[in-house]
Parts: C-alpha cells; sequence; structure tokens
C-alpha cells in the first residue's frame, strides 16, 4: 500500500448509513476503504467498493487487532454502527485504545453524542438530524436538490435547469443579467456504455463554464446569488 | 413471474434503445423502452433503462419506480442498486 498517496479509512457498522458513507468515499481515488460489519450480507453488499472486506465483531478486541485494524495502518476510522449505542461507544472506545488518529463517531441521539465527544472522537455526525433537515428543504423547494448558505441572503445551489433553458447558451440566456446569479457550475449526467457491455450514467461537472456552454436536458446548475434571486430562477 | 436475466436475443433487441440513450436522444429511447415495456414487461433491462433515462431527464420519482421494477425482477441488479441509493441518497445521506 502506498502510504504516500493513499489515505486509509474503515468504516465499521455497514447498515444503510454506513454503505452510503462507503460509497461516497469511493469516489475518492486516493482513498482505501475497509468496511467491517459482522453481518456477511451488509460487507457483501457493498464489496465492490472495499479493498478490504472484513466480516468480523468489531466489539471483539482480538477480532479487531486480527482484522488488521491498528494505528499504522488505518488513518480514519468510521464508527457508523447504528444498532447498538452500546455496541458504538464500546467500539469508539477500542479504537481510542488503539491509537486510531482519527475517529468520526454516528450519534444516534444527543446523550450519546455527548458520550462519544467525552470519549475524545474527532467529529460527531448526526445523519438523521441531516436527513430530517434535506427532507423538508426538499418538501418545501423540490425543485433545488442542495444548498449551502452563505449568508442569510446569499447560497450557493443546486438548480435543475428548467425546461426553457434547454439547448441555449448561457450567453444567450442571459442568466446572470436575467436572474442576477452567477453559473459556477453544470452537473451533467452522461450516457456511456461500459467495457462490460452495461450502460450506465457517468455525471460530469463543468465548472466555471463558458459563455458559448449550452445547457442539456437533465442538467444540474450550480448557482451562487441572492436567495430571492435564486428562487426566481427555480420558479421558471 | 420470469425472474431470471434475459437470454442474449433479448439484450440485442433493446439495441436501437440503448443507442438513442448514448446518443442523448431521450425522447426516442424513452419511446423505445416504453413500447418494449408493452412486449416485454418482464424484462429488467427495460425498466433498468427507462430508470437511466429518467434519471438522465432529472426525473428523479419516474427513475426511482423503475430502479425499484428491474430489483423487484432482477434482484441482484447491482447497478439498478446503486442507481437507487444515489437518488434516495439525495435526500437522506450525509455527513454533518
Amino acid at each position: 500500500m502506498d502510504k504516500e498517496k493513499l489515505k486509509t479509512f474503515v468504516v465499521i457498522g455497514l447498515g444503510v448509513f454506513g454503505q452510503h458513507v462507503v460509497r461516497y468515499l469511493s469516489e475518492f481515488k486516493d482513498i482505501d476503504i475497509i468496511g467491517l460489519d459482522k453481518d456477511e450480507k451488509k460487507v457483501e453488499d457493498v464489496k465492490e467498493y472495499l479493498k478490504i472486506p472484513i466480516v468480523c465483531d468489531a466489539t471483539d478486541t482480538k477480532q479487531l487487532t486480527e482484522a488488521g485494524i491498528n494505528s499504522q495502518d488505518i488513518d480514519v476510522a468510521i464508527v457508523a454502527i447504528g444498532e447498538s449505542i452500546e455496541s458504538s461507544i464500546y467500539v469508539t472506545l477500542l479504537l481510542k485504545e488503539l491509537g486510531i488518529r482519527k475517529i468520526i463517531a454516528r450519534a444516534l441521539n444527543n446523550q450519546h453524542a455527548k458520550i462519544l465527544s467525552k470519549l475524545g472522537v474527532d467529529r460527531v455526525v448526526y445523519p438523521e438530524a441531516f436527513s430530517a433537515e434535506h427532507l423538508v428543504r426538499s418538501l418545501l423547494s423540490p425543485q433545488i436538490i442542495d444548498e449551502f448558505n452563505l449568508s442569510e441572503d446569499y447560497s450557493i445551489a443546486e438548480v435543475v435547469a428548467p425546461k426553457e433553458f434547454y439547448n441555449k447558451s448561457l450567453q444567450t440566456l442571459g442568466i446572470r443579467t436575467k436572474y442576477k446569479v452567477t453559473v459556477l457550475g453544470i452537473k451533467r449526467k452522461v450516457p456511456v456504455i461500459l467495457d462490460s457491455g452495461e450502460t450506465d450514467l457517468k455525471e460530469e461537472i463543468i465548472l466555471l463554464p463558458q459563455p458559448e456552454e449550452k445547457i442539456s436536458e437533465g442538467d444540474t446548475l450550480i448557482v451562487a446569488g441572492k436567495n430571492i434571486d435564486i428562487e426566481r430562477l427555480k420558479e421558471v | 413471474m420470469k425472474k431470471e436475466k434475459p437470454s442474449q436475443s433479448q439484450d440485442d433487441v433493446l439495441e436501437p434503445g440503448k443507442f438513442y440513450l448514448i446518443n442523448n436522444r431521450y425522447e426516442e429511447a424513452l419511446q423505445f423502452f416504453l413500447d418494449m415495456q408493452k412486449k416485454m414487461p418482464n424484462n429488467p433491462e427495460v425498466y433498468y433503462h427507462l430508470g437511466l433515462i429518467y434519471e438522465a431527464k432529472n426525473e428523479l420519482q419516474k427513475a426511482k419506480e423503475m430502479f425499484l421494477k428491474t430489483i423487484e425482477l432482477a434482484p441482484n441488479h447491482s447497478f439498478a442498486k446503486k442507481h437507487l441509493e444515489k437518488i434516495l441518497g439525495i435526500n437522506d445521506e450525509g455527513v454533518k
């Protein structure tokens, strides 16, 4: 393993959240992922993304060390266990004892979060709270896929390109003049045939697109501007 | 209900639709696979490609339904699972 280039993450607990974490980590080329769960099926589900799939009980110190979880080989450990607070705390404690440099742990409630913080976890995550926030926002604003608030009045947001924009260039559309937002990028899904013969979609991001760049059907615009102007664009 | 992977000849029949899709001719691809849906209602590849077309068009609710149907017909369809989870992930996952 080339330690100068690669970072090794271990994801412990491969339920729905853990599997999502694995998939998103796999999009980064400079990361090796070790996935660990006591349920063989869960490991199997994400095996294709894992450098090392491990079926073992992470609450068992012997099994954990035999699986190669140690401070020399692991850069970041993500405790994604969602079924048992006790297991999550115990595994976190074991990882601390093993000297893992960086530990990120999923909290299931406030008390759990407090205990994880006391154990010296580098970062506590609340996926449920995050999901709820996203759900409410998407219900209120279905055209906006994702949003990042720069301040109270300004945001960077992803807006699905309206039909009226298809096959027209940014210059022709005059988005900046007309809607007072700046297009920072365009996300585009490109159909491809893989070597295996399967049809798939590849996502391309055109950062800081040229004025002559044409909008295609299915494009998502990444725009920056005042919230009120982004809302106007969304209503096109 | 037939759940096995379709035969090679069945896959070959879908080539024109794939051609439309690869060339970003979404409406023609959609029409083709909707016609195929009537002719081959138990072929998971038909639903998978419909899912891809809807996803490419950003019609994510329809895409989700098609990927779910694909998985219902072919429970081990890893590509459909990947796309479905990605769509669900838009609202479900995240690290704060």
